[in-house]
């Protein structure tokens, strides 16, 4: 704790005494303190309504604590202005649960949006977002609309889009749950690659398999509260 | 492949869906309707104004009756009114209307046949005011009759005046009904722009997500209104120019009355061309600082 001044530029989120509570329902979470240090790799468990998603968002800067402070790459959420958190939330990268792809827009220019939050130039965008499409075996369908898409490909747009900009950080809730076993260790590789480049993750699931099969730490939500279990052996995830 | 990729929509929001879109562009296209009719119409009647004021201000004529017998006498009277306006300092210039104007003036009225000179034709004195002087123009005509009874002062003056206020409160009612459309025009724009950010919560919300600005939402907002702004500009002009040639093709066949004067200037023109200009700009700063302001005080 002594040194903890130190660590502060390691920590990429940083909750203290975090509650998180809906309108006047009762809170979801209460008091929770987490740390998570730059290129770590977190599975995110727990019950149905335990708050994953709700934890996420706060992460990512939609929602705010009820109380507790939240850091997120050293600035203090609660002190933001607008446009701060727009810079922050760039470097940030989000699968939704339930994908939030803009339904009206072809494939393409849906994982095109972070880059051109950014006005990047047309033909830059053209070149990274082929080149992930094809990645994600998507480049034949780049054109259809969102709407016609299968479940499968919408997750893996959404995946898509929330990597195409090589964010700092990476929170994908549920990000394998609607693909073939086969897509989803693909998509997996793919987050411990970003994560091998420097990338921290946090993957929120209900897949008992994935948890055994890639050893990473847990952070496990019960009872409103928050327990971190550590990585079970100490094994090269790349195999 | 290459040409597909440049087809794409690029805006997020499908701003062209929703029910704001078309209220935007009935309400955008009424207005400019009423602003072009309305400014016109302010046009005419400050041109109306214009002219009036200028007969007023430039001068007057003096009618001099003729002495029956004897023609130097006439002449004696004449000269005394000359005189008379020669010594006021607001006065120009003072000249006798000459014989032959005097048979062009009258010959509507009398023909081609009729010798003037054998007629007892009064004498016409023209007296031009200096520019920018207000003359008290009933102690000019008191001292006249004074020093010269068998005169009389022509002037327009009494009704002239009643007219230019009449007209005047037109013009201010015209302003009035500029400012009050403007207003709504306005307003209906902010409601109609707050009610599709309520449509569009979603995607902006997935949009700040992905890092969005507030000002990257309230641009694709502006570019929208702005091209309805034009569009529909371009038609209530049209609209508008057509009821007004409706109008003036009745307004020609009242020939010879005092509405001839009204006509509009190169200057008008261009106001009324610039209203679509005008129009587009409004709606397109009123949609960019509304989204600003809404978005501003969310998360
Ligand atoms: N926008 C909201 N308004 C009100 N209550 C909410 C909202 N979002 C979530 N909740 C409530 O907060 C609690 C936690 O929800 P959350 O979505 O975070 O759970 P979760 O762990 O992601 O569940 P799941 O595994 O089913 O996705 C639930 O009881 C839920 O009803
Ligand atoms: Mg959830």
């Amino acid at each position: 704790m002594g040194i903890s001044k130190t660590n502060q530029s390691d920590a990429i989120v940083d909750m203290t005494n975090v509650c998180i509570k809906y309108g006047t329902d009762p809170e979801v979470l209460s008091d929770v303190k987490l740390e998570l240090k730059k290129g770590s790799f977190h599975f995110l468990t727990g019950k149905s309504g335990a708050g994953k998603t709700s934890l996420l968002s706060m992460m990512y800067l939609a929602l705010k604590p009820f109380s507790g402070t939240v850091s997120v790459f050293g600035t203090n959420i609660g002190f933001a202005d607008r446009n701060t958190m727009a810079m922050l939330r760039r470097r940030i990268g989000v699968v939704f649960q339930d994908f939030r792809l803009l339904e009206h827009l072809s494939a393409y220019d849906n994982v095109a949006v972070p880059l051109r939050v950014r006005g990047m130039n047309e033909n830059e965008i053209k070149k990274r977002v082929k080149e992930l499409l094809r990645w994600v075996e998507l480049d034949k369908s780049m054109d259809k609309i969102c709407s016609t898409l299968s479940g499968g490909e919408k997750q893996r747009v959404a995946i898509a889009r929330a990597v195409i900009n090589r964010p700092d950080i990476l929170l994908a809730d549920e990000p394998t749950g609607n693909v073939d076993d086969d897509i989803a260790q693909k998509l997996m590789k793919l987050f411990v690659e970003l994560n091998r480049l420097g990338t921290t993750v946090v993957i929120a699931t209900h897949s008992q398999d994935l948890i055994n099969k890639y050893n990473y730490p847990r952070i496990h939500l019960e009872n409103k509260g928050l327990r971190v279990f550590p990585a079970l052996r100490r094994v090269n995830n790349e195999q | 492949m290459n040409n597909k990729v440049k087809k794409h929509n690029h805006s997020e929001l499908p701003l062209e869906k929703d029910g704001a879109d078309l209220f935007l562009k009935i309400i955008s296209t009424i207005s400019v309707f009423l602003f072009t009719i309305t400014l016109t119409g302010y046009f005419m009647v400050n041109s109306l104004v214009n002219n009036w004021d200028k007969s007023i201000v430039d001068g007057f004529t003096i009618q001099v009756m003729p002495d029956e017998k004897d023609v130097t006498q006439t002449e004696l009277r004449v000269n005394k009114v000359i005189v008379f306006f020669e010594s006021l300092e607001e006065i120009e210039k003072v000249r006798l209307v000459g014989e032959k104007q005097i048979h062009k003036l009258m010959k509507p009225w009398l023909g081609d046949n009729v010798e003037l000179s054998d007629l007892p034709m009064p004498k016409l004195v023209d007296v031009r005011l200096k520019k920018g002087f207000k003359s008290d123009f009933s102690k000019i005509a008191a001292n006249l009759a004074e020093i010269a009874p068998y005169t009389s002062v022509n002037s327009h003056q009494v009704w002239l005046n009643k007219l230019l206020n009449f007209a005047k409160s037109i013009k201010i009612l015209t302003c009035g009904i500029l400012i009050l459309v403007f207003l709504s025009c306005t307003f209906s724009i902010f409601y109609a722009t707050k009610t599709s950010l309520g449509i569009h919560k979603n995607i902006i919300e997935i949009l700040h997500v992905m890092g969005a600005t507030d000002d990257y939402i309230a641009k694709q907002y502006a570019r929208r209104s702005f091209f309805i702004g034009l569009f529909s500009g371009i038609i209530g002009v049209f609209i508008a120019a057509l009821a007004l040639t409706f109008i003036q093709s009745f307004a020609s066949e009242l020939k010879g009355g005092i509405f001839d004067k009204a006509s509009l200037n190169f200057g008008a023109y261009i106001s009324i061309a610039s209203i679509v200009m005008f129009n587009a700009l409004i709606l397109m700063l009123t949609a960019y600082y509304t989204v600003k302001r809404t978005l501003g005080k969310i998360m």
